[in-house]
């Protein structure tokens, strides 16, 4: 069905994206905000409005854009294109996107770079929003490789710190290595497909050469594995935490790390089209939720537990889709999204409270104090770990199900010792904050009465991430699945589904309690942990944990190692006498001589 | 022989090129310097863009499809035209970038570089040696004093002197695989080459198509015959170097596509082999070299020399496509490798260009939209996707894929998706450069600057008279340019392609399609 809004949706962030940015020295800092804010709340209206339109037989809504060219071996005609998977993203990424603007003006309202802000919060929104509504790769390419600088942008938002930099610096190298890899995806399939629109490559994938259909699906899992933070590629998302923590929670967590998980679910005929690349994909998402999972459990900033928390949470996202269950994980997308958000809202909240501080060491005792942050934050620890009733609990199990079910025993089993890990660690980082005594970390007394600005968003998150899982009961209700089945009956495909959790329930509720309480125990007021993590507060921490296992420090030395050896080669090389330069191009001129007499 | 016809409109975009070359001397010669400067700019500027308008009438007229001119000497077909059209584009930006050179003679450089861009425009529609090599001289030789040019600029000197000794060398392998071949086919029409294979006993022509093969490496800078592009690259004046960077390799790809599709019989694929590796090799070293340099036009030599190795990718198969990729690669090159100069040239302090990664620190402060431009131009060498270096990519890299050879298109697109992750690193350097704030000693030096400009400004000193005792002008504003509409122009010109060819390139990609009617 044709429509004429969707394109509406993304360039309306985009204009006031150009209005903020270029009149930000004339703009009022209300004004910015409040036009940053509007115009995404416009595009969440049109979001619904567009979930209206759509038929219930699942013909998605088009429109047409403009041809990208027709004199090659392929034609392609550049549109927009919104069926319910779509829409499913955009009304998570506009609804989030809007509150998160909103409270970004009361959390950045102190910042002088505040118009600049909202400009690129605003372009952020637009790049997301065509990389979901793209109905053709290079479309996705574009939007997905603009999200990556958007949020290179919002790391290094305060460019003067140097380590905000180099956060920015390495989130961009990662995302464009992935997006090296996703070109020649595409390239092979325009060999293997003569097309690069969805519609063609999607009927036509289940007949394809086995071979290609899998170096394509392994290709573009580089890109989703860079961009959703997934082993062996997320090491950038903990330094991305250098980022203002609206960022953090809006891209960081929320919408566009998940990007990778909508781009699985997006390209199903093509993955699915290759049991190979499925079971990577499954692999590498349980890998990743245990690995992230294992690591929060020695962070000590609050930020950096939440991104390995995020890293744990989208690898069940990966392993949902990996196992088939397509519409459990759009559905944990969506829980997700608003406890994230939720949480890092609240530790935003938290440490503007501690003029900054991020050491859940130095806190403690904020209950009192901040009686508002600590009911909202607990729903969210509820949510995420796994609180029968909350949100988070339905979309987790039913992934956990549906691996169960597919007879993935060994994914399923390492969801659940991570699902115990989740509510460890939550626990661990809920009770160093609230509980206990207040440490003499000085609260910010200056920081003004913004409460409603920033308490609105929180509040609406902490309700969703109560309430948003009751959409789904098993035997009950099922929106998720019953909206997306038409997304994958246009390719005659299923999406994994289980009707009950039946027994298997009891094992991971058990772990998660078991989780829970060790957490409370160990860093509660009188817990061990919590005493030795004070202590641990002079030193930096040993151990491979606490280091997340030196991965990074790999790369680092790894590529330090190359730039040295390059730059004593080039200087070897690269003389400046001109008879050196003569004599490598006689040695290149006996090789082609040689080369020619002997053909 | 009959004699050859003379088709002069065939050829008209040539003479125009010669008659403004030759003017701008003569105005040079009867006009006082004060006077005549302006109009050396003014008659290169339309000597081009009259240049363009015959060729763009040319290629609409539907000459492109009548061939072969002067007795098989010149084709006029619509790959010789749209190369053309690039060398020319390219020309007419690097005399836009050259407004603010201030040497005396400038009239001379203009003339050369509008020779030079008449010998790309010659060899990118060759149809024999002679032209062939006509050429390619032409182009070399105005180049080597292009290189050079420079009031006491001692390192444009060396530049030169470097790209001369090694540029004879390449001509001389060129002479004698040209030489080879005709002792073989006795015939210098391309037409005709095709023939030498079919006598068995060919290693004459083998040879000679492999010193052929060399010498347009050396000029396309091709791994291992580059070395001399750092040097020279860095060395040269920064619209010399735009303007080299793009339109020899334009002329250079243009000519070496119409010497193997003359050469190479169908499916002979073993002649096309050390390409390949050179092709792979220039990927790996461009892309690290980029990675280690500190100097911008240093980091653009390296980054070209990955570039013309992703160009290569099409001569794979020799095929329509994998040439129309070619082609469009180099228009997407075009914009985002002359908008990187032109950034350099509107850095530039005290005559001095902004070429280091120095001068560029904290540059979104001082100068947020030419930060945001060199920004784009960056991301686009990367080949970020909404810019042209993308679309470039992926196209180049389909057609490689499609080539029929196999294994080995499998084993370069690799290539160059793993060096176009590295080289992100070298472009990303950039940026960061620009994003951080300016160093400590940045300030320093600009306050000097300041304080220079003001003392200049109160009260002439002894230091700044000469020997007459006349005062000196700064040579330029001792700060950066601050407005130019010339500069404005080159980058305002290069962003809409970067980003219109990234976006929507179907005008261009329509352009670069059924060059090969030749075959």
């Amino acid at each position: 069905m044709e429509s004429t809004t969707l394109v509406w949706i993304m360039l309306l962030p985009l204009l006031g994206s150009a209005i903020i940015g270029v009149g930000r020295k004339g703009l009022s800092r209300n004004a910015a905000g409040w036009l940053g804010s509007l115009v995404v709340a416009v595009s969440f209206v049109l979001t619904l409005q567009a979930m209206g339109q759509l038929p219930a037989t699942g013909v998605p809504l088009r429109q047409s854009l403009f041809v990208w060219g027709q004199s090659l071996p392929f034609e392609l005609h550049v549109g927009l294109m919104a069926d319910a998977l779509t829409l499913w993203w955009l009304l998570v990424v506009t609804g989030v996107g809007f509150l998160i603007h909103v409270y970004s003006i009361g959390y950045m309202a102190d910042d002088k770079g505040f118009a600049r802000f909202f400009a690129e919060l605003n372009y952020f929104i637009f790049s997301m929003a065509l990389l979901v509504l793209a109905d053709n790769f290079v479309g996705l390419l574009v939007g997905w490789a603009n999200v990556g600088f958007a949020s290179f942008l919002l790391i290094g938002f305060w460019t003067e710190k140097a380590e905000a930099r180099a956060a920015a610096n390495k989130a961009l190298l990662i995302n464009i290595a992935g997006e090296s890899a996703m070109v020649v995806a595409l390239a092979l399939m325009v060999r293997e497909f003569g097309s690069l629109a969805y519609a063609e490559i999607f009927s036509q994938a289940s007949g394809a050469t086995p071979g290609i259909v899998t170096a394509i699906s392994l290709l573009l899992l580089v890109g989703i594995v860079t961009k959703s933070a997934q082993l062996p590629l997320h090491t950038w998302l903990p330094d991305a935490m250098q980022g203002p923590t609206p960022v953090s929670a809006l891209i960081h967590a929320a919408t566009m790390v998940t990007a990778g998980v909508y781009l699985v679910i997006r390209a199903f005929p093509l993955f699915s089209a290759s049991p190979v690349a499925m079971q990577t994909v499954a692999v590498i998402g349980a890998l990743s939720a245990l690995f992230g999972a294992i690591v929060a459990t020695r962070q000590f900033d609050i930020k950096r537990v939440l991104a390995y928390s995020t890293m744990s949470q989208l690898g069940y996202m990966l392993m949902g889709a990996g196992v088939g269950a397509y519409a459990a994980s759009a559905f944990h997308f969506f829980t997700h999204a608003f406890f994230k958000a939720l949480l890092f809202l609240g530790a935003g909240m938290i440490s503007h409270h501690l003029s900054g501080e991020q050491d859940i060491r130095k806190m403690g005792g904020l209950g009192r104090q901040l009686p508002f942050v600590y009911w909202t934050f607990l729903a969210g620890v509820l949510a995420i770990s796994g609180a029968p009733g909350f949100a988070g609990f339905f979309s987790k199990e039913e992934i956990l199900a549906a691996a169960l079910h597919e007879g993935h025993v060994g994914l399923w089993l390492i969801g659940v010792v991570t699902a115990g890990l989740t509510a460890y660690y939550m626990a661990r980082l809920f009770i160093l904050i609230f509980g206990g005594e207040a440490s003499e970390t000085e609260s910010n007394h200056v920081h003004r009465g913004r409460g409603g600005v920033m308490g609105f968003p929180v509040a609406v998150l902490a309700v969703a991430s109560t309430l948003s899982g009751l959409i789904a009961i098993p035997g009950i209700t099922q929106v998720p699945g019953t909206y997306l089945a038409p997304v994958f009956a246009r390719f005659g495909h299923e999406a994994v589904h289980v009707d009950s959790f039946g027994f298997p329930v009891i094992l991971v509720l058990g772990m998660a309690a078991i989780g829970f309480i060790v957490g409370l125990k160990l860093f509660g007021p009188s817990g061990q942990g919590r005493a030795r993590a004070q202590r641990s507060l002079q030193r930096r921490l040993g151990g491979p944990v606490a280091n997340a296992f030196y991965l990074d420090d790999l790369y680092v030395w790894g590529a330090a190692s190359i730039g040295r050896w390059a730059k004593v080669g080039a200087l070897r090389v690269q003389s400046g006498f001109v008879r050196r330069y003569a004599l490598t191009f006689f040695a290149g001129f006996a090789a082609f001589v040689f080369y020619f007499l002997l053909l | 022989m009959s004699i050859v016809e003379m088709n002069f409109s065939a050829i008209a975009p040539l003479l125009t090129l010669a008659t403004a070359a030759l003017l701008v001397l003569i105005l040079d010669l009867i006009l006082p310097y004060e006077r005549s400067r302006p109009w050396w700019y003014a008659v290169a500027l339309g000597g081009i863009l009259l240049a363009g308008w015959y060729t763009l009438s040319l290629w609409s007229s539907g000459a492109a499809t009548s061939q072969a001119v002067f007795g098989g000497a010149y084709s006029l077909d619509r790959f010789g035209l749209l190369f053309g059209m690039i060398v020319l584009s390219a020309a007419f930006l690097a005399v836009l970038l050259s407004f603010f050179r201030k040497e005396r003679d400038v009239s001379g450089y203009l003339a050369l570089i509008l020779w030079a861009a008449m010998g790309m425009m010659v060899l990118a529609g060759a149809g024999n040696f002679m032209t062939l090599f006509l050429g390619l001289e032409l182009l070399s030789l105005s180049l080597y004093v292009l290189v050079a040019f420079g009031e006491r600029d001692t390192k444009a000197k060396e530049a030169g002197f470097k790209y001369l000794v090694l540029g004879s060398v390449a001509s001389a392998a060129m002479l004698y695989g040209l030489g080879f071949i005709y002792g073989q086919t006795g015939s210098m029409d391309f037409t005709a080459l095709i023939a030498g294979w079919s006598d068995g006993a060919s290693t004459l022509m083998q040879v000679g198509v492999g010193l052929v093969v060399l010498s347009f490496a050396f000029k396309l800078a091709l791994v291992p015959f580059h070395k001399w592009a750092p040097d020279v690259y860095q060395g040269a004046s920064a619209p010399v170097t735009a303007f080299m960077t793009v339109g020899t390799r334009a002329a250079a790809f243009a000519g070496l596509t119409r010497f193997l599709l003359a050469v190479v019989p169908q499916g002979e694929t073993s002649l096309l082999v050390p390409l390949w590796a050179l092709a792979g090799l220039s990927m790996v070293v461009g892309s690290l070299g980029a990675c280690v340099q500190t100097n911008v036009k240093r980091l653009l030599a390296y980054s070209g020399i990955a570039h013309v190795g992703y160009l290569s990718l099409s001569f794979l198969g020799l095929s329509d496509q994998g040439v129309s990729a070619g082609a469009f690669y180099l228009m997407a090159y075009l914009f985002m490798n002359l908008g990187a100069f032109a950034i350099v040239v509107w850095l530039s302090r005290n005559g001095q260009e902004g070429e280091s990664l120095e001068d560029l620190a904290g540059l979104f402060r001082r100068r947020p939209v030419l930060a945001g431009t060199m920004t784009l131009f960056m991301l686009s060498l990367i080949g970020f996707p909404t810019t042209a270096g993308f679309s470039g990519k992926l196209i180049i890299a389909a057609a490689a894929l499609s080539s029929g050879v196999g294994d080995v298109a499998a084993w370069l697109v690799g290539g160059l998706a793993v060096t176009t992750a590295i080289s992100a690193y070298a472009y990303v350097k950039v940026i960061m450069a620009m994003l951080g704030t300016s160093e400590a000693g940045m300030e320093v030096r600009r306050e000097n600057l300041d304080a220079v400009e003001v003392a200049v400004a109160a009260e002439p000193t002894q230091e700044t008279r000469d020997s007459t005792g006349t005062p000196i002008q700064p040579r330029m504003s001792s700060v950066e340019i601050g407005y130019s509409w010339s500069l404005a122009l080159v980058v305002a010109v290069c962003v809409a392609g970067t980003l219109y060819l990234g976006l929507m390139p179907r005008v261009a990609l329509d352009l670069a399609t059924n060059l090969l009617p030749m075959t």
